[in-house]
């Protein structure tokens, strides 16, 4: 090898680690030689720099430094966004949004009690199963308190699943043809 | 005693069900263990604990990796004050890009990276530090002689002050390989660089160093 050491193998030299080839070549080339002397040098004059170490009772306050800087900041947790307390919460009201719908679209539905009104001003047949679902509504709320109103409006953990478990094959078959209805799959 | 063995993949890595451990004890309240678990973890059972939501296991990161990170801040500032209030915002950035580890490195090149990122960025936008007596780091001087600890200390602010000139790249390089003694394979992943871009910057900065201190 009659070239020089190039700038990667003139490091390597510095290393220790130069190939046998080229570890050859610098034994024989003064002007190499010369170049990983002087880079080392100036490498071990750097090197000599002592290292700074802060006294102990520095780093005892350090820790509570970074603590109350990361005081302020939640950790985000890795898990899926609908995973946690979120999940029993979800399957909840999901649940309430399917049982609506499933006591709504029942057929037969009971007329609406003498006097009852429909609030808003739509005709036809939507405005007839509307009548029909507002009676319905009516006539279950009769009696209750608002309290009772209130409990059973609350999400409250494993009731959904409850509520999955009550139905019977008929009606678990219409809630699926529902959810697909509302979710648009339904050929 | 019940043990919950979870294991959930979180970040990529499977957490270590050890976490979980859980003692009942005799008055029914469970005791969890995971503090003094956690202080002998290794880095990456420390790290997808983090990731889980256990904020201990931060703490335990910092005690480890405290010194290192002081150190290379050090290289870059040269004050002690400045230094530990760059190692405090290493840390609190460490803290928020956490979860977002994916453990393709060792968390020290990790957070080694966000050091330099840290020292680099800082350093764009102040001014180069002006060498003081105080900032110099002591050193146990019993036995030497005065005088050579008057012209050591001169030669270590000379050294501090050309190391201070080099451009970024080629002054990380250095500071990785002389005083944090990473290997090149190690610097190219910190500075997301080849091996012999490595190779090449260390011997651009040893040239320019060796420059700087023959004119000064």
């Amino acid at each position: 090898m009659n070239r020089h050491l190039d700038p990667r193998q003139l490091i390597e030299a510095i290393d220790g680690t130069l190939a046998p080839a080229e570890a050859a070549h610098l034994g024989g080339c003064a002007a190499c030689r010369a170049e990983v002397e002087a880079l080392g040098g100036v490498l071990r004059a750097a090197a000599a720099d002592p290292a700074p170490d802060p006294s102990p009772l520095f780093w005892d306050h350090f820790g509570a430094r970074v603590r109350e800087a990361t005081s302020a900041s939640r950790i985000e947790s890795g898990l899926p966004w609908w995973s946690g307390w979120r999940r029993p919460v979800m399957l909840a009201a999901g649940a309430l949004a399917v049982a609506a719908l499933v006591v709504l679209a029942r057929p037969g539905l009971p007329e609406p009690a003498p006097g009852g009104t429909v609030a808003n001003g739509a005709t036809g047949p939507a405005a007839a199963f509307d009548e029909e679902a507002w009676g319905l509504v009516v006539s279950f709320a009769d009696g209750l308190t608002w309290e009772e109103v209130q409990r059973a409006a609350t999400p409250r953990m494993g009731v959904a699943d409850a509520m999955i478990d009550e139905l019977s094959a008929e009606e678990r078959a219409a809630l699926v043809t529902l959810l697909k209805q509302e979710m648009g799959v339904l050929e | 005693m019940r043990v919950e063995a979870d294991s959930a993949v979180v970040g990529g890595w499977r957490r270590t069900p050890a976490w979980d451990v859980q003692v009942m004890r005799p008055d029914g309240q469970a005791e969890t263990r995971e503090a003094a678990d956690l202080s002998s973890a290794d880095d990456r059972t420390l790290v997808a604990a983090f990731q889980a939501g256990r904020r201990e296991a931060f703490d335990v990161i910092v005690t480890r990796h405290q010194r290192q990170v002081y150190q290379l801040c050090f290289r870059f500032v040269h004050s002690h004050e400045d230094a530990a209030d760059l190692t405090q915002d290493v840390f609190v950035r460490a803290f928020k890009g956490l979860q977002k580890f994916k453990g393709e490195s060792s968390l020290a090149t990790w957070l080694y990276r966000v050091g330099v990122n840290a020292c680099l960025n800082r350093r764009a936008v102040r001014q180069p530090p002006t060498e003081s007596i105080d900032a110099a780091p002591r050193a146990d001087a019993r036995g030497v002689d005065p005088l050579t600890e008057i012209v050591r200390g001169e030669r270590s602010a000379a050294v501090r002050a050309a190391i201070a000139r080099l451009p970024p790249k080629q002054r990380a390089t250095l500071v990785l390989r002389v005083y944090q003694e990473l290997s090149h394979e190690e610097i190219a992943r910190v500075l997301g660089g080849t091996v012999g871009a490595s190779k090449a910057n260390l011997f651009h900065a040893l040239g320019n160093l060796k420059r700087i201190l023959e004119s000064s």
